[in-house]
């Protein structure tokens, strides 16, 4: 069944065509708003917010608009509200290095090596980008992590194209020097910090 | 630093972006090869290299378990009202002329009514809440009253229809 097929009948109050049409993008869905919130389970607390929500907001969805993009945005916007919260409470309770939960379990088809690596990676983006500002990070990580065009980046944020590329060129540069400073050893050869960055 | 050759950010962008022609990305390219200033600045590009390979990790296993039964619990709570029949709806097709038609009978209905005054019962005024010059319509077994108002502006008839209070929860 096709997703604007899955989208009426769950207009209509089908709960497993909405099981079925959210099945098929929880994973996505996890990863941006983990992505941004850095931490598995408000993650996870986003992906459940937003599946209810989308349950009672199915009604304004416009079928003129990719849904993926409508709700990349439900995630992206309430990934945001998280992050802007937790910040806030951070700076008063803990360093971000301490409350870093690196998601753990992996799916079929990770070797454990595989799995460490991604994990210790995983750990590294979320100690940096814990310097961003949230806009920043929500642009970085649909861009450059995601794979998302700038268009597209663009509609789930509701700003401009322009404003993106900002936002991720600021973001590069910040990560670039946080990570020559903090972890070199991720750096190419030759390509490690010099100091004044 | 710069020699006013330097790539402005815009042009630097999209070349890291990939969003440059193949002889403009080339050019690019070398003039970044040669620049300090600009090797420096492309050098943003090493984040992107690195975490983008963030995107392919597996799913943390049991996720979908995790998250679904509490969704789940939640719908059934809170079913969806069921949506009207497609055939009721104004926005229908094949009702879709209804509504016009429907307004103008309303129109025709209410002019009639205004040129017979006669013919419907006059309402007493509830003189607290309207002010003199209109005329009350009522029946005298309908729970909704019709004042006609004149419109000094346009000269034509204004309606308002006002609910009795025994009806206005229903609203």
């Amino acid at each position: 069944m096709d997703e604007s097929e899955l989208i009426r009948l769950a207009k209509d109050g089908d709960e497993g065509a909405f099981e079925a049409l959210v099945r098929g993008r929880y994973q996505r869905m996890y990863w941006i708003a983990y992505q941004v919130v850095g931490n598995a389970e408000e993650a996870k607390d986003v992906v459940q917010t937003v599946f209810i929500r989308l349950w009672k907001a199915l009604d304004k969805y416009d079928s003129r608009y990719p849904f993926s993009t409508w709700l990349y945005r439900m995630v992206m916007n309430l990934a945001i509200d998280h992050l802007r919260r937790e910040t806030r409470h951070r700076h008063v309770d803990e360093p971000d290095d301490e409350r870093t939960v690196v998601p753990e379990a992996h799916g079929a088809g990770s070797t454990p090596a595989r799995a460490l690596a991604d994990a210790e990676l995983q750990a590294v983006f979320d100690r940096l980008a814990a310097g961003l500002a949230p806009q920043q990070r929500a642009a970085f990580v649909l861009r450059e992590v995601e794979d998302l065009s700038t268009e597209e980046v663009a509609e789930i944020l509701g700003v401009t194209p322009s404003t993106v590329r900002n936002h991720v060129f600021q973001a590069r540069k910040a990560l670039q020097t946080e990570l020559a400073r903090r972890y070199p050893e991720y750096l190419p050869r030759g390509r490690k910090g010099t100091g004044h960055e | 630093m710069s020699d006013g050759m330097c790539l402005s950010g815009h042009r630097l962008r999209s070349y890291l972006d990939g969003e440059l022609g193949r002889e403009e990305h080339g050019l690019v390219a070398a003039h970044v090869l040669a620049c300090a200033a600009c090797a420096e600045a492309a050098r943003g590009a090493e984040p992107t290299r690195l975490f983008s390979r963030l995107s392919a990790r597996a799913t943390p296993a049991g996720l979908w378990e995790d998250l679904w039964p509490a969704v789940e619990r939640e719908l059934r709570a809170r079913p969806r009202p069921a949506p009207r029949p497609a055939f009721l709806s104004w926005r229908h097709p094949r009702l879709a002329w209804l509504a016009p038609v429907a307004v103008a009978a309303a129109v025709a209905l209410i002019s009639w009514l205004g040129l017979r005054p006669a013919g419907v019962e006059k309402a007493s005024r509830p003189a607290d809440t309207v002010a003199e010059g209109f005329v009350y319509l009522t029946n005298p077994d309908a729970q909704v009253t019709h004042i006609l108002m004149p419109d000094e502006e346009h000269g034509a008839v204004q309606l308002t229809m006002v609910v009795d209070k025994g009806l206005e929860g229903a609203f």
